[in-house]
């Protein structure tokens, strides 16, 4: 059984998430539950309240399990109003955040009371990682401030700040990594193999990268199945209380 | 067949010998580890490795720009047979427009290749490349990993000059790869791996996965290198 901790459901440029599509490849590698998001662009900055709206209309008639990641715009007054308004917790499992969009670092006081409700309220926090302004390192830093919060840095790194991945990781126990696109197989394996493998979540990103390519990387990744089934199911399972 | 553009000799070749096997990969380019300031070293046991396997691999040198005695160690390099020049901006610190690049691609052969890791900012960025390769116009350039999450710019870039030839190498979407076919044609993508740093499975996958047709994989997985080499 697995989770996937993170896919993307609408149309960007060429990149285009067929929900159907994803449930029959997800279907074929016994994905339980996945947690989908608005695709990368405007639900993360102008058009968050209707991404919100969309995500949580997603049918539930498969054998998947749907949840959502809810987006916010930090920029907007009394942002955690709308959080407690809209944030409908059997469905939603965390906040997810996109700095390259929303124009500044991660750590920055503007984010500060999304962190602060969110740490209270006990609601994960995911951020896609990659080049600035969301390098891990970067990431990480929100956790020596809001030391009880749950951050995900998503995307593994993505490029080559895969170096920034293990110590970002050592930044706090309240950190994870999702492991997608991050093509430096060996970089994760040197960090799970550090750090143990129970802050580490699958995840596809479906449809910036594949399904079948991401089930392929989790075996490239020669874990024991104690590691695996963490990775794959039990850490997700905890984490989000799926 | 399969020509594999961006392989590395890191501690030895027999690892990248059984994956080769293993994954069918018939030829491959073969660069320095590229991660020391010793280049002279690094370029030496890729020359010697590559003599001994002289129809599979194809050696690539590295120079460091700011060493004195740069351009002299490349003449030598190229008397030794080697076949392309690597350069890694990031490793070297230098930007890859800077004109300090310039006296090293100016000397090569005419038909020497020079494959650029790109993708890294500060010192290598996809336009910084463009920059080096409108100077050179008679020169291949290989843009090592397409300039990864900065795809688009690479694109961009490949659009602006012809000489510029794009490298799957570690892409982290592989969709981008069918777009780029579509933008720039099959004849301007060649397919990497980064072995052993990367995983030559993972990366070969990335290929399989695609909707391409037997033409345009066929030029990406062996002839576009090939005849680059080859011409």
């Amino acid at each position: 059984m697995m989770i996937d901790c993170h896919f993307e459901v609408g149309k960007y440029f060429f990149f285009n998430s067929n929900i159907n599509d994803y449930l029959l490849t997800a279907e074929k590698y016994d994905i339980v539950a996945a947690i989908s998001a608005p695709i990368f662009g405007r639900a993360y900055i102008d058009k968050w309240i209707e991404a919100n709206r969309r995500m949580r209309m997603l049918k539930q008639e498969n054998k998947i399990k749907l949840f959502g990641w809810f987006t916010v715009n930090p920029w907007v007054k009394n942002v955690t109003k709308s959080i407690e308004k809209n944030f409908d917790s059997t469905f939603f499992k965390g906040l997810k955040l996109f700095p390259s969009l929303q124009g500044m670092e991660p750590n920055m006081p503007i984010y500060h009371p999304i962190y602060e409700y969110a740490e209270k309220n006990k609601i994960p926090i995911y951020i896609p990682s990659g080049y600035p302004p969301m390098t891990p390192l970067q990431i990480a830093d929100v956790s020596e401030m809001f030391k009880k919060l749950k951050i995900i840095i998503g995307r593994g790194g993505f490029s080559d700040f895969w170096m920034e991945v293990e110590p970002a990781l050592k930044n706090g126990e309240n950190i994870y990594l999702a492991i997608s696109c991050q093509s430096n197989i060996n970089a994760l394996k040197k960090a799970i193999s550090a750090l143990g493998a129970s802050r580490f979540l699958f995840e596809t990103s479906y449809p910036f990268s594949d399904i079948d390519l991401e089930i392929k990387k989790l075996s490239s990744l020669n874990l024991n199945r104690n590691d695996l089934e963490k990775i794959c199911y039990n850490n997700a399972k905890e984490l989000f209380n799926i | 067949m399969i020509f594999d553009a961006h392989t590395h000799l890191i501690g030895g070749i027999t690892q990248n010998i059984e994956i080769m096997n293993r994954l069918g990969i018939d030829k491959a380019v073969l660069l320095p580890e590229s991660s020391s300031r010793d280049y002279v070293r690094e370029s030496n046991e890729v020359i010697k490795v590559a003599s001994q396997y002289s129809s599979v691999f194809y050696p690539f040198c590295i120079v460091d720009p700011k060493d004195e005695h740069a351009v002299e160690n490349l003449k030598k390099f190229m008397e030794n047979g080697f076949k392309g020049l690597k350069l890694h901006p990031l490793v070297q610190g230098v930007a890859i427009h800077d004109t300090l690049y310039d006296k090293i691609i100016g000397n090569l052969k005419k038909s020497m290749p020079v494959l650029i890791h790109t993708g890294t900012p500060v010192y290598s960025m996809p336009f910084q490349f463009l920059e080096l390769a409108k100077r050179h116009p008679n020169v291949t350039f290989i843009m090592g990993h397409s300039g990864l999450d900065y795809w688009y710019d690479a694109i961009r870039a490949a659009k602006r000059a012809d000489n510029i030839i794009l490298d799957t190498t570690g892409i982290r979407f592989p969709k981008v790869i069918e777009y780029m076919c579509k933008e720039l044609g099959p004849e301007r993508i060649v397919y990497g791996s980064d072995l052993p740093f990367l995983s030559a499975d993972i990366e070969l996958y990335k290929i399989q996965l695609l909707n391409l047709s037997t033409y345009d994989r066929n030029k990406i997985l062996y002839e576009n290198i090939y005849s680059i080499l080859e011409k």
